[in-house]
């Protein structure tokens, strides 16, 4: 059930009637209730998969007990590590498998040991990567002692599975979303209008910005050597723009409805393409999985080789980088990504002002002459795309391959005229951000229609794949 | 919360008077007009023809009813592109609830790329009928699946399949004769290298069709119409394919008793220069195979009161 499908048209009116006229008694009957439409929303994929969503939500929710009452810190180390093992078993079972294998069959082959190539037909449990981040991160806050567990399983429970971002985030902290879960929620004009218009704007950067961009980005991926290098980079540019408007469209979407149901959702975009510099740009873009990263693997790492100053830095900064572009999918191109990403901060860590000029500077109001700033940053990100686009690591390093060689400012250009949709999504973005301009009924009105005019190609999210 | 649903009311409200108002002006504007030449559901109605001619844009493209007229046939040219028989029975059935009367000959398409059905092509000519349906145009509708939305809430199927511009401009007719026929390209096919086709590609479901044909045929002939099956020239052929699909035809015809105009012929398969690409006959082509099919019409023509 896609967010923009017809099925969710009549699921979320339905949950939101239920929620505030029927089931609107106490907090209790108010979880219970989001907890089953939300094990519904998810058995709609494939309903196996919910066994598995109780399963990692009862034992995260037992870790935590037992860490938080237990005063034996062996115990406590103990259950985290084994709460740990556990959850990343599963997603490694079910989402890196068949990649492991595949190496290992290449690397056995290339030594000379012939090995006959093969796969395990495993289906990827929608979310799971969402998810299972959701208890490794309850339990290590219980673990560093950061919250106290909850004694609640429906509220732990609705925690992990709130349908809204159950299946692609934002990747909620139990510090944010529990107390939220553990009192009766009131119903809030202000916050239910402010929702719908998430709603709405989400529906615009998804179905007429994403989903508009999505075939030229194909057909320029796919047949990058019948287009020239000045065609690749407008696709590369175009899968920029389609990967934004599809992931933070389905952000605003998740919030809004979570608005309406009276509950809040940490913001996971911050205008990402107006960034001066690549930390500022991580902490604009995919905020809650780059915060969560930052807490449970850079900083620990960052600690553990404190003694090796700024190559400590470095270290931390670079396993922090290839674990995300891990995260992202099971491939090299993946790995290349985030190592990319790793390799980009060593300017900002060798530089003078060193781990300061890391910290992110986005409260700085934008002025006129960050533009070659923001220009550069923006090409250095898009360049990251080309691997993280690309369905193999050879398929990237061709692909650059052409753009170089192939590259000049006389050549005729195919589909420049979609970069209106591009423009069209900045432009939004900047007048929703300096005024209210755009929050009037007719305006509203034209985003319907534009959402009616682009509703042909339906087409699943891009990070429910990961 | 009452604030809300009054907020939320008045929104859908100006929303939804916003989608009739622009559907009533749109539904003015392409009222009894075609948009892109194959939607003619409304030019058929109280026509006179002698001959309909069905099929995919493959007779779109090859049978031009102004020559037809010009030696004394009253017709019109029906194929819509990518479609097959199911198409061609629902298309007829419309004409039929339009005029009350049959013309005397139904020629239809009749090839291994003529599928047999569930083809749905090209759905989006025929989106502009969805919304206030005339009861006759709604087996055409259930044909091409469009869903209630499409067909209840105004301007949706229009915005959703992109045919709003061409209704408010009419910009996509140019190419249209009012008969229903296609002008046909004047390119050729000699200066160019066609890829070859791969006739393995094509789903031809024999039981699906022969069901299909016996409903046409007995639908013709409860109108008191003849059905006729026309094979076209398909270019290279049989160079590019390996087994003889066109020769499937007249086995076809044979065993239903239904006349064959087989226009499947080396000399015209391997003349370069009446096609337009590998399937479509260009202005050339369709004017010699409009000739011969007038030809092969007059022996069944001078049975049938003339105009």
């Amino acid at each position: 059930m896609l967010f923009n499908s017809f099925e969710f048209l009549l699921f979320f009116p339905l949950v939101f009637i239920l929620h505030w006229f029927v089931f609107n008694n106490g907090k209790s009957s108010q979880n219970l209730f989001l907890i089953i439409a939300s094990y519904f929303f998810y058995s709609c994929w494939d309903w196996r998969f919910s066994f598995l969503l109780g399963f990692s939500t009862i034992l995260d929710y037992y870790s935590g007990l037992v860490i938080s009452n237990s005063n034996d810190l062996k115990t406590k180390r103990n259950w985290m590590r084994l709460s740990i093992f556990i959850n990343l078993g599963i997603l490694c079972y079910f989402k890196y498998t068949n990649f492991f294998i595949d190496s290992f069959i290449h690397l056995f082959n290339s030594i000379g040991f012939h090995c006959d190539p093969f796969t395990l037909n495993i289906i990827i449990p929608i979310g799971i990567s969402f998810y299972t981040f959701h208890g490794i991160s309850y339990v290590l806050d219980n673990y560093y002692g950061r919250i106290k567990a909850t004694t609640n399983l429906v509220e732990y429970s609705l925690f992990v599975s709130f349908f809204p971002l159950l299946v692609a985030g934002p990747i909620e902290r139990a510090t944010h979303l529990l107390p939220q879960l553990s009192r009766k929620r009131k119903f809030s004009y202000v916050q239910s209008i402010e929702g719908c218009r998430l709603i709405l704007w989400g529906m615009f950067k998804k179905v007429v910005i994403a989903d508009s961009l999505s075939p030229i980005v194909e057909d320029i991926f796919t047949n990058y050597q019948n287009h020239n290098g000045i065609t690749l980079i407008i696709g590369v540019i175009s899968f920029a723009f389609q990967v934004y408007g599809d992931f933070s469209g389905y952000t605003d979407i998740a919030r809004g409805i979570s608005k309406l149901l009276g509950i809040e959702l940490i913001l996971n975009f911050n205008f990402p393409y107006f960034s001066r510099s690549i930390p500022e740009f991580w902490s604009r873009w995919h905020i809650s999985l780059s915060s969560w990263l930052n807490d449970y693997v850079f900083t620990p790492l960052a600690l553990k080789f404190r003694h090796h100053e700024k190559y400590g830095i470095f270290i931390a900064i670079f396993i922090t980088f290839l674990i995300s572009g891990f995260w992202h999918g099971a491939g090299l191109h993946f790995i290349a990504w985030g190592g990319y990403y790793g390799l980009l901060y060593i300017p900002y860590i060798f530089s003078k002002k060193g781990i300061k000029s890391i910290v992110s500077k986005k409260s700085d109001p934008l002025k006129a002459s960050d533009l070659p700033k923001i220009i550069l940053t923006f090409s250095l990100v898009c360049l990251g795309y080309v691997f993280f686009r690309s369905p193999e690591l050879s398929h990237s390093f061709r692909f650059l391959d052409h753009l170089i060689s192939d590259c000049s400012l006389s050549q005729k250009v195919a589909y420049k005229s979609f970069l209106i949709y591009p423009l069209l999504i900045l432009l939004a973005d900047l007048i929703r951000f300096k005024s209210n301009f755009l929050d009037s009924i007719p305006v509203y009105i034209l985003i319907v229609l534009m959402i009616l005019h682009h509703s042909t190609n339906q087409s699943n999210f891009i990070y429910f794949k990961f | 919360m009452i604030q809300f649903f009054k907020r939320f009311t008045v929104f859908s409200i100006i929303l939804t008077i916003t989608l009739f108002t622009l559907q009533i002006i749109v539904s003015n504007i392409i009222d009894n007009k075609s948009i892109n030449g194959q939607d003619n559901l409304d030019q058929t109605t109280g026509k006179k023809s002698e001959v309909l001619f069905f099929g995919s844009s493959r007779i779109l493209a090859s049978i031009n009813p102004k020559i037809l007229l010009d030696a004394r046939v009253k017709s019109e040219n029906l194929g819509s592109s990518g479609q097959g028989i199911r198409f061609a029975i629902a298309r007829y059935r419309n004409y039929l609830a339009k005029n009350h009367k049959s013309p005397k000959i139904i020629v239809c398409s009749m090839e291994p790329l003529f599928e047999s059905g569930d083809s749905r092509f090209e759905k989006d000519r025929f989106a502009r009928y969805c919304w206030n349906a005339n009861p006759n145009d709604t087996p055409i509708l259930n044909y091409f699946k469009f869903n209630w939305c499409e067909r209840n809430i105004p301007l949706y199927a229009l915005l959703k399949y992109r045919k709003i511009w061409d209704c408010i401009f009419l910009n996509n007719r140019s190419s249209w004769l009012k008969e229903g026929m296609e002008i046909p390209s004047s390119n050729s096919l000699c200066a160019t290298s066609p890829k070859r086709f791969d006739f393995n590609t094509i789903k031809y479901n024999l039981n699906q069709i022969e069901t299909q044909i016996q409903i046409f045929k007995n639908l013709a002939e409860t109108n008191s119409a003849k059905l006729i099956f026309i094979q076209l020239p398909f270019y290279r052929y049989p160079i590019d394919s390996p087994n003889n699909q066109f020769e499937l035809t007249e086995h076809i015809c044979k065993k239903f008793k239904i006349d064959l105009i087989n226009l499947h012929r080396d000399s015209l398969n391997q003349d370069c220069s009446i096609f337009c690409d590998q399937y479509h006959l260009n202005k050339k082509g369709s004017d010699i195979v409009t000739n011969l099919v007038i030809n092969q019409l007059e022996t069944y023509l001078q049975s049938a009161q003339r105009f």
